[in-house]
């Protein structure tokens, strides 16, 4: 594990949110965006794939209920996030490691605090500056 | 299509335990399309073998491959590089893949990733439901294009029982009485008079009471 949090975001709606609370100021270092144009585009081996390559954690932020561009990008986003905890459970790993939540452009503060609930729910230690 | 549905992993975690250079082989004909078997399919599982083993504190190799038809040697010869290589391999096409591999490769450990359900058609997305037993004598002809043998639950040739009602089967889990879905068929195509018809005992050889089957045709052998 190398202490970091995989945060994958859909460029409507995750990506801009995550642009005000960085232009905010205040998330934290260990953090790395993926952005998608749908988070439905999402499969279960890129949530994988996070763990493998030595993430702490993984999040997934679409679009809220009833305005994903592609109708239900964010309803298979929430669908394969599960699929993936599945397994995370079966291999014996914490399936609280892995999340989804909808967010819309301006929830900026809402993204911030999601991202550190999620670092201190996986223990990374870093001090919000 | 065949259709398959994924061993859990854990199962799949057991069986290759005691592996350090595993190969996990997708199919890409039926079990592909009915997600089962498929590129992504053989991806979550290597990913999943790779976290659950490194979970347990072991690094083992997991590769990935893909075969066309699994079911036929010449396809099969497609991955031997990988397979020579491999300690294990873990098929996950139908169950005539394992068994190809197997006589493929006779020295090597060939394990199922998947367990195959039946012969079926998706309904709608993520959903399939069986619609051929594979009996070797078929009757479509005298009942509408649904097969008595797959779809009541009874496998009875002279339907219905006495167990549907409204429309579904006895045994539960929303199944359609297959005679109620002969009898909506023959109706439309104008059929009905086929109910009339009895369908005499019928020579269960040509289905597993036979034993293992096996075709065999002089006219297209080498």
């Amino acid at each position: 594990m190398n202490g970091r949090l995989v945060v994958f975001c859909c460029e409507r709606s995750g990506i801009p949110a995550w642009r005000q609370a960085e232009a905010g100021g205040g998330l934290p270092e260990a953090m790395q965006v993926v952005s998608v144009p749908c988070a439905g585009r999402i499969g279960v081996v890129n949530l994988l794939k996070a763990f493998e390559e030595g993430a702490a954690g993984v999040m997934v932020f679409a679009c809220m209920q009833d305005s994903c561009q592609s109708l239900r990008g964010n309803v298979h986003a929430e669908k394969r996030t599960e699929s993936a905890r599945q397994v995370l459970a079966a291999v014996g790993m914490a399936p609280e490691r892995l999340e989804c939540h909808t967010i819309s452009p301006p929830m900026a503060q809402e993204f911030r605090e999601r991202v550190w609930a999620m670092m201190g729910k996986v223990g990374v230690e870093e001090s919000k500056g | 299509m065949i259709v398959g549905k994924a061993k859990p992993v854990e199962e799949v975690v057991d069986m290759v335990q005691g592996y350090q250079r595993i190969l996990v082989v997708g199919c890409n004909s039926c079990v592909a399309v009915c997600m089962a078997g498929g590129e992504k399919e053989v991806q979550v599982l290597a990913s999943a073998l790779r976290l659950a083993f490194r979970a347990k504190g072991r690094e083992v190799q997991v590769e990935e491959a893909m075969t066309e038809r699994q079911c036929e040697v010449e396809f099969v010869d497609t991955v031997r590089d990988k397979v020579e290589k491999a300690e294990v391999v873990v098929s996950m096409a139908c169950g005539v893949g394992p068994q190809t591999m197997a006589r493929r490769f006779p020295d090597k450990a060939i394990y199922p990733g998947i367990n195959t359900s039946f012969m079926g058609q998706p309904e709608e997305l993520g959903v399939w439901s069986e619609q051929c037993g594979g009996c070797g004598d078929c009757v479509l002809d005298q009942t509408g294009a649904v097969c008595p043998i797959a779809r009541c639950s009874k496998r009875m040739l002279n339907g219905p029982c006495g167990g549907a009602q409204n429309g579904k089967c006895e045994v539960g889990n929303d199944t359609d009485c297959g005679w109620q879905l002969i009898y909506d068929r023959l109706k439309a195509i104008g059929q009905l008079y086929r109910l009339e018809e009895n369908i005499p005992a019928r020579d269960w050889r040509t289905d597993r009471d036979g034993g293992t089957r096996r075709i065999v045709r002089e006219d297209v052998r080498a």
